[in-house]
């Protein structure tokens, strides 16, 4: 059996625990963060602990919650904080070792072969990153430590919050026995109505099932359930850049028809995209942007270009381009998004004859706008076309 | 209106002007083919797309004078599949409707009222000169491949087009890459005159021009007119400014080599077939006695080449886009290639130098810190 050497990291209620971390007020009440900045159309990002007692989860619309939770604490997203947080959060993963996975902004793998010596047992090591976590950044995550990742995903997630949950490679069948079969990967509704409809309950129940069996009854994702049932995982922490496109997208809080306000939208969803790319070293030679109406039909276009784009201005005119060649502002806006895919690290770059000394000065005026905002929040400078952004547009 | 032609000759006639129909209908006899039966001087056929205009003559007896503008599309296919014999070509002037027969087949085609075609513009107080044809379309196959597809810099699409009394150039980039040719050619022309033309007419020129005879252009401030073997070609010249060129061709370097063409061009070719599967880059190593052309790290695969060459100067190391290199090496005709080389980040320089001619290309290495 493979060595204990795997840890999955989440951070409890994320968004919530730092709205409580800003404003201690907060604490011990149901606090739900959530698009409220655009009235009853948003949905539940993170709920806390508190507000989930209440039945709130992700991803429920914010007027359901309210008529569950009508004295919760209804807050708007503020994605620069948590991003600041977050970074704070993968500096400490980091500080452990360099084969961190980035999952999304408050959850990671690590694999921690190789650091015994410097950090002691994995045992050891696993403790110090959640308590590390909660001294720096006064929040709370939950820690798994196990084998593999499918296992130390449940188990970070078996004692929420602040849960520490080890598994051992010698009581992984033990440790799987008894969970319900929904908590295996892959396993949705659907199948899961499948599973107890034939008395399959527990990931024991699937234990007992043969590798053929399985395959019969549910083809190949029936071979995954033999495997992930027996606890045997064999993916690695993957630390490469996994990253395939980059995008942002917004819901209008009215559905908005005026091109100059389309394209300061545009732009600032451009900057955040174009922040991204570069702070992950990136350029991708595919702009999208994404479209929905009122009566919430969507389309997407896109263009691929033979020179990689990485600054805001480029993203932005291409993706104006796109809207402009296409049609799209033709009818009242709902939602608008722009990405770029197709990434390559920005290492590579096509070298242009002419505007070397512009392209300089480009980058020099992009990489002085990016330390602000590092330093002091995203948008603490903007681009003048964005000052046309009305108040109740902008979150 | 009405004469007799052969299937052979009138397609042929058709298929010159066919380039400059215009492709979107947003004028619908612009998408029509104008015709034009004169007696004594034969059948006029024309096209214009409004930027670009082309019109040609066909010799053949007229019986009965007149005009008519038919749909190009319906109008060709409908001659192409004709057998090789004489059409009688009969048109009804109250109805603008065609009528063609030919052995057993019989057309009847409907068309539109030929006033209401726009006339090839005028390219009036024009300067003027003539050079021979082959050397306009060695030119032009020259500086083509360099032109830009990219519309929001349009004077990059087209190709700059300088003519000096004792000089003629021609350029184009697309920013990464520069073609540039210059010519020691006397054109008589007495203030010296720069015009960009659009990639498209230089694309439909290459493909019109021969080797034989001569071409006699006309420039003025908005219009080119290129006239040869009966064809006229009149080109809207594309505003805008060039950017000056003259300033990004390196006048010194740090190290040269010369290699075979042809071998080049293979190798190239090769180690494109897994470059391609990522972003098309290739490595230069330029050593003492040959050059190393590699694929850049990628998952789908590698590729190696070497290729001997006679190196002056320091080794040397770049990355370029193998398209660009391709592009250049399938256009020249020379047994050898020479190169010049300053360092990893500047221009790549290609150079064919003739005591009539001087060809320059140049690409931009593709910087990359792995």
């Amino acid at each position: 059996m493979k060595q204990l050497n795997i840890v999955h990291v989440d951070m409890d209620a994320f968004f919530a625990a730092v709205e409580k971390l800003d404003n201690p007020a907060l604490q011990d009440k149901p606090v739900i963060v959530g698009g409220v900045s655009i009235g009853q159309r948003g949905v539940v990002a993170t709920a806390s602990y508190e507000a989930r007692e209440f039945g709130i989860h992700s991803a429920m619309p914010i007027a359901k919650a309210k008529i569950l939770c009508p004295d919760g604490i209804y807050l708007p997203t503020r994605k620069d904080r948590y991003q600041q947080v977050s970074k704070q959060f993968f500096s400490i993963l980091n500080s452990f070792t360099p084969l961190v996975e980035k999952i999304s902004i408050d959850e990671a793998f690590l694999d921690l072969t190789g650091c015994h010596k410097l950090f002691g047992s994995s045992e050891e090591i696993a403790k110090k990153i959640k308590e590390k976590i909660n001294m720096e950044t006064g929040l709370t995550a939950s820690v798994g430590l196990a084998p593999n990742k499918f296992l130390a995903k449940i188990a970070s997630d078996l004692k929420k919050p602040a849960g520490l949950t080890i598994v051992r490679p010698e009581e992984v069948e033990e440790f799987l026995e008894k969970l319900p079969v929904g908590k295996l990967w892959g396993v949705g509704i659907k199948l899961e109505k499948k599973l107890k409809n034939l008395g399959i309950e527990e990931i024991g129940d699937i234990q007992q099932f043969s590798l053929q069996k399985l395959n019969d009854l549910f083809g190949r994702s029936g071979v995954k359930l033999f495997y992930l049932s027996r606890g045997i995982d064999n993916r690695k922490v993957n630390t490469e850049n996994s990253i395939k496109s980059i995008s942002h997208e917004e819901t209008f809080s009215k559905d908005i028809f005026k091109k100059d306000e389309i394209y300061a939208v545009l732009m600032q969803l451009a900057e955040k995209v174009s922040y991204r790319l570069r702070s992950n070293d990136l350029a991708g030679n595919t702009v999208f942007v994404k479209v929905r109406y009122a009566d919430f039909k969507t389309y997407t276009r896109r263009i691929t270009l033979k020179k990689s784009v990485s600054r805001p201005e480029e993203v932005y005119q291409i993706g104006k381009r796109l809207l402009k060649i296409n049609k799209l502002l033709k009818k009242p806006v709902r939602l608008l998004g722009i990405g770029v895919s197709k990434l390559a690290p920005l290492q590579k770059k096509q070298l242009n004859l002419f505007d070397k000394q512009k392209e300089k000065k480009q980058d020099q005026l992009v990489n002085v706008i990016d330390d602000l905002n590092n330093k002091y929040g995203f948008q603490s400078v903007q681009r003048a076309r964005e000052l046309l952004l009305n108040d109740d547009l902008s979150q | 209106m009405q004469f007799n032609i052969k299937q052979k000759e009138f397609y042929a006639g058709l298929n010159i002007v066919k380039k400059a129909v215009a492709s979107s209908n947003t004028l619908p006899i612009l998408t029509g083919i104008y015709l034009k039966a004169v007696t004594g001087k034969g059948l006029q056929v024309k096209a214009t797309d409004l930027e670009l205009g082309i019109e040609y003559w066909i010799d053949v007896d007229i019986q009965r004078e007149g005009a008519v503008v038919l749909p190009a599309n319906q109008l060709i296919n409908i001659i192409r599949e004709l057998p090789n014999e004489q059409i009688s070509f009969k048109v009804n002037q109250e109805k603008w409707q065609a009528e063609l027969n030919c052995l057993s087949s019989q057309f009847k085609l409907s068309g539109y009222d030929p006033d209401e075609f726009p006339s090839l513009p005028e390219v009036d107080i024009p300067v003027t000169f003539k050079m021979p044809a082959n050397k306009l379309l060695d030119t032009i196959k020259k500086v083509r491949v360099s032109t830009s597809s990219d519309e929001t810099q349009p004077a990059l699409t087209g190709a700059l087009f300088e003519v000096k009394p004792e000089k003629i150039r021609m350029v184009s980039t697309n920013t990464y890459r520069l073609s540039f040719i210059e010519l020691n050619y006397k054109t008589g022309i007495e203030d010296d005159i720069k015009a960009i033309i659009p990639g498209n007419t230089l694309q439909e020129l290459s493909s019109l021009l021969n080797n034989d005879g001569e071409v006699e252009i006309l420039i003025n401030e908005n219009y080119a007119r290129f006239d040869f073997e009966g064809i006229i070609v009149i080109s809207r010249l594309i505003e805008g400014k060039f950017p000056n060129y003259e300033l990004v061709i390196p006048d010194e370097f740090n190290s040269d080599f010369v290699a075979d063409l042809k071998r080049m061009q293979n190798s190239v070719k090769r180690a494109s077939l897994i470059a391609r599967l990522d972003s098309n880059i290739i490595s230069l190593i330029v050593n003492e006695d040959k050059l190393e052309i590699n694929s850049l790290e990628n998952s789908s695969g590698y590729a190696h080449e070497e290729v001997e060459i006679e190196l002056n100067g320091s080794e040397q190391n770049i990355n370029i886009d193998a398209g660009y290199l391709l592009d250049v090496l399938k256009i020249l005709s020379d047994e050898e290639i020479h190169v010049e080389l300053i360092g990893p980040l500047n221009p790549l320089v290609i150079k064919s130098v003739a005591e009539a001619s001087k060809f320059i290309y140049l690409i931009m290495p593709v910087r990359s810190q792995n």
